[in-house]
């Protein structure tokens, strides 16, 4: 009975008056599927293992806890000099592939609304009476602002397959744009012979791929020439 | 000193690598197996950083692992533990990829970021 009566104790809810100032003092509700995630990835599933364990194998066990073997010495090898891994290795990693179970529209609302603060903060900082007619700043400082997050949407491309696909952009290599759309499927779009949009607070932004072939990273430095020639 | 009124140089770029930071947060936030992406823009984070020869604060540069560029968030990413037995240090584990990097734990010692005259006076 003492046992029951702890355990009703341990998983009861707080006392309503903690309750009400519980943001006052700091506590925060656990998501929900916060011990799901973290059981997956702490306790390992030996499935294959755990089916085919002969009960030879058990007395083998006991007879190796009651006689451990003696610890042998590990002779060392010439020290490594590299501590973390080489390019061949990362890639064999797979580190920046995303996964299947990953690939929902709804997990990526949260980003989307994080990059309109970002774009909206970066474009209409410090002046905001600024009149609507002055757009060339805007690009400038556009063409070296972030895209992961925004929802963008191809008009016209030479691939007719392409056409008025939308999605959240999730990753920006040098030739491709990664696309997430409501259907739940990852689109890779080439940058060539395709333009993109971009909305934001009522104004569109056209990008033409076929000068927006820089790495995302570079993107903050290069100094882009203006062209006068635009050809799908 | 420059005729500017925006004292900050690279002030773009500064919020590009804020936002960066933000959303490899926020991605590993809401799903914490989500690593893939979140590697992902921490990498573009350190590769903007690196080409214009800014350099990151030291509370942005030991969250990131060097080894796979995981965001190392303590109890969702890694492990930390005071290990030692003179001198003792706080040993962090990648879960990611299983890198490890110590920090002497020495009370007595305060690193010079923390120290008011590493700051750069702003406003004059």
């Amino acid at each position: 009975m003492e046992v029951k009566a702890d355990k009703d104790t341990l998983y009861s809810s707080l006392p309503q008056s903690v309750q009400s100032n519980s943001s006052k003092i700091g506590l925060k509700a656990v998501r929900a599927d916060f011990l799901k995630n973290f059981l997956k990835q702490t306790v390992h599933s030996d499935k294959k293992k755990e089916k085919n364990v002969p009960l030879e194998h058990l007395t083998v066990v006991s007879e190796v806890i009651e006689n451990p073997p003696k610890k042998r010495k590990v002779e060392k090898g010439p020290r490594k000099h590299r501590k973390t891994m080489t390019h061949k290795e990362r890639k064999k990693m797979k580190l920046f592939d995303i996964k299947k179970e990953d690939q929902i529209y709804e997990k990526y609302i949260p980003l989307h609304n994080l990059w309109k603060d970002y774009i909206s903060d970066l474009l209409y900082s410090g002046d905001k009476e600024k009149s609507e007619g002055i757009l060339t700043n805007d690009a400038q400082k556009l063409l070296k602002a972030d895209l992961h997050g925004a929802i963008i949407t191809v008009i016209k491309s030479r691939c007719p397959s392409y056409i008025h696909t939308t999605g959240i952009l999730l990753q920006e290599t040098r030739n491709t744009f990664n696309i997430i759309t409501k259907n739940n499927k990852i689109k890779c779009i080439p940058k060539l012979h395709s333009i993109f949009t971009i909305e934001n607070a009522g104004i569109l932004y056209t990008i033409y791929g076929n000068q927006f072939k820089v790495k995302s990273s570079e993107r903050s430095i290069r100094k882009f020439k203006t062209k006068a020639t635009l050809d799908l | 000193m420059g005729k500017k009124k925006s004292s900050v140089a690279h002030k773009e770029t500064y919020q590009r690598i804020n936002y960066l930071y933000q959303a490899a947060y926020l991605v590993l936030t809401t799903d914490s197996s989500n690593h893939s992406l979140c590697r992902f823009y921490t990498k573009t984070l350190k590769a903007i950083a690196r080409r214009l020869v800014l350099r990151l604060h030291p509370n942005i540069k030991r969250t990131i692992c060097k080894n796979c560029f995981l965001l190392l968030i303590p109890g969702v990413t890694t492990i930390t533990r005071i290990k030692g037995k003179k001198d003792k240090y706080s040993e962090t584990k990648c879960l990611g990829c299983g890198f490890k990097i110590h920090y002497m734990a020495n009370p007595n010692y305060k690193p010079w970021f923390e120290n008011p005259e590493a700051w750069i006076p702003t406003g004059s």
